[in-house]
């Protein structure tokens, strides 16, 4: 989940050098809903009153769908020619979307494993 | 005769119905024979978070067809008047769902299985084919399979695998497959999807918007030439796109952890995002004279976008068609598990817009048709329920604890009919058909909940204090749950 805010907080960076104000704004959006999505859930899960395995199980997987789910976002506006984006941010942008779904998918089945809970919690 | 009669007699199901008349509830205990508790209440241990119910409720509402109905709003009103016409139209669809998912939540059964009290069991499975079994199950299915293959014969004109007829197929074939996983799969669905979906959407909208130069301050300075003054028809229009999700909320509200899950979940969602949807389309429409956000968004240049939105779009709202016509049809004929009906049903739909309407170029109006007609009966519904539970049963039948109201389980006694039930779904779905299509009076939708709502309440308050049996004939749950 560290990794999944910090990639976030790298597209929040990346905003300014989109090259375009609707690639700013595109940057912005979706490092946005993954930043605030992680500083909702991550204390959730580092401050619960309860250590049970289920129950910071349930709020990991419920924090990665949530990303894993805009990184499906991230490849498909990538290389939107209506953002404008330069090619290199673009690719960027395209990579931390496939890093998010793949390694969120993974992550999502692993602790669903490990907790014995359904994937969709 | 006696060939069929020697057939049932010894069938399973007779077997299991003469079992069931001498086993006590105590001693029984429920079973998940058809699969997803479609006969049984859901077990502490399967239950989800609220998120999840909130995720499978947006999952249902994630779709281009709620988009396209802001557009009506759009003939009507202004952009103010259309937000505040969809919040309170909205607010409105939120406690009544919100009532009935609570149900669900506190007795942890099915719709179907609600029913066989203010209804009757026989009363209960005339109701499952009218709210979900013909209706979802087939019609809808069948209308949302084809609209899913018009949207993307538009999106991609030339290409034959995303002509109506091929990808009508495709389509109903992969919404079919969440469907068939059963409440599981249709969460990992509406978890992988909803997020993004929704911000997808959102952007799309103001991209569209700035591709036709209008900045997101002349969104409220928009209007058709002639603006209706009087809000009642747009707030019974908007009640009446989703008074029959309403009633089928304890399909999902079943699998909430707290009994309030299904009724928070509903309600937020239909409160704000249901509202944003409308006033996507209505806008949409004003501004560019289409409410078709997603052709917009691949006219901009986001066409796998676009396609994420449809495809996905439509394929989560569909297959809950499908599950909840899927649970509705195991309640009335139980020879098939639930998977089954899936497929049976599934297939029918898919050929419905496959063939029908992609190969052959039909019209889906009659199914559409029939499908409002039905509609008619389904809020009534919803209204004898909401009468029954939390009405009857705490204050003239005296069981306050919600969880003890409607109990199931096998050798559950149930009558054959209730009388009151009928009747009023009757009275309603007159009074609902008049007062929309013959002679419009107020909010047809909110007239025929109302007159179910009062009819069945005077009818069974009256029988009961008067010592006359309210329910006609009777029903033993068989081991099975059926």
């Amino acid at each position: 989940m560290i990794i999944l805010m910090i990639l976030s907080i790298i597209t929040l960076a990346l905003a300014p050098f989109t090259g375009h104000y609707r690639g700013f704004y595109l940057c912005i959006t979706l490092g946005s809903v993954g930043l605030v999505t992680s500083i909702v859930y991550i204390p959730l899960i580092h401050y619960a009153k309860t250590a049970t395995i289920k129950d910071i199980g349930r709020k990991a997987i419920q924090d990665i769908w949530i990303l894993t789910s805009m990184g499906i976002g991230y490849m498909v506006t990538a290389f939107a020619p209506y953002f404008n984006i330069v090619p290199a941010i673009s690719v960027i942008l395209f990579l931390i979307g496939a890093f998010m779904s793949i390694y969120g998918a993974y992550n999502l089945i692993k602790i669903s494993k490990r907790t014995g809970l359904p994937l969709a919690v | 005769m006696k060939n069929v009669l020697e057939k049932y007699l010894n069938s399973r199901d007779f077997k299991y119905f003469i079992e069931g008349a001498y086993m006590s509830a105590t001693e029984a205990r429920p079973t998940d024979v058809y699969g997803d508790y479609a006969t049984a209440v859901v077990p502490p241990e399967e239950t989800r978070s609220t998120l999840n119910i909130f995720m499978v409720y947006m999952g249902v509402l994630a779709v281009v067809a709620a988009i396209f109905a802001g557009s009506a709003l759009a003939v009507m009103y202004d952009a103010p008047r259309i937000l505040l016409v969809a919040l309170i139209g909205d607010i409105i669809l939120a406690i009544l769902g919100g009532l009935i998912a609570y149900i669900g939540g506190a007795t942890r059964a099915n719709t179907y299985m609600l029913l066989r009290y203010p209804l009757g069991r026989i009363g209960a499975m005339i109701a499952a084919l009218i709210v979900s079994g013909i209706s979802c199950g087939i019609l809808w299915f069948a209308v949302e399979t084809w609209l899913f293959g018009v949207t993307t014969s538009v999106m991609f004109p030339d290409n034959w695998f995303f002509s109506i007829a091929v990808a009508s197929i495709w389509g109903g074939l992969l919404m079919m497959t969440t469907a068939y996983a059963g409440y599981k799969g249709i969460g990992v669905l509406s978890y992988l999807t909803v997020p993004f979906w929704y911000v997808l959407v959102t952007l799309g909208f103001f991209a569209a918007l700035d591709y036709a130069g209008i900045s997101p301050e002349r969104i409220w300075t928009l209007g058709p030439e002639k603006i209706l003054a009087d809000l009642g028809p747009g707030i019974t229009f908007t009640v009446g796109l989703y008074a029959a999700g309403c009633v089928i909320t304890p399909d999902v509200s079943r699998y909430g952890e707290k009994r309030w899950s299904g009724s928070v979940a509903w309600a937020v969602h239909v409160a704000v995002f249901m509202t944003l949807l409308l006033f996507i389309g209505a806008v949409m429409t004003l501004a560019t004279g289409s409410p078709n956000v997603i052709v917009a968004i691949a006219q901009i240049g986001l066409g796998a976008g676009a396609l994420m939105l449809a495809i996905l779009g439509q394929w989560t709202t569909n297959d809950n068609n499908l599950w909840s016509g899927s649970l509705a049809f195991v309640n009335v004929v139980p020879y098939f598990k639930r998977r089954t009906w899936v497929l049976i049903l599934g297939i029918v739909g898919t050929i419905i817009a496959g063939v029908w309407g992609g190969l052959l170029g039909m019209s889906l109006d009659p199914f559409i048709t029939f499908g409002m007609l039905l509609g008619i009966a389904i809020p009534p519904i919803g209204g004898i329920l909401i009468a029954d539970y939390y009405i009857f049963r705490p204050y003239v039948l005296g069981i306050k604890d919600p969880t003890q109201r409607y109990k199931f389980g096998p050798g559950t006694r149930y009558g054959l009919i209730n009388i009151p039930g009928i009747i009023a779904l009757i009275a309603g779905c007159i009074i609902g058909y008049y007062t929309t299509y013959v002679q419009v009076i107020g909010a047809g939708v909110i007239n025929s909940i109302l007159t179910a709502f009062i009819i069945y309440l005077v009818l069974i308050t009256t029988m009961h204090k008067l010592g006359i049996k309210y329910e006609a004939g009777a029903w033993i749950e068989r081991p099975t749950g059926f």
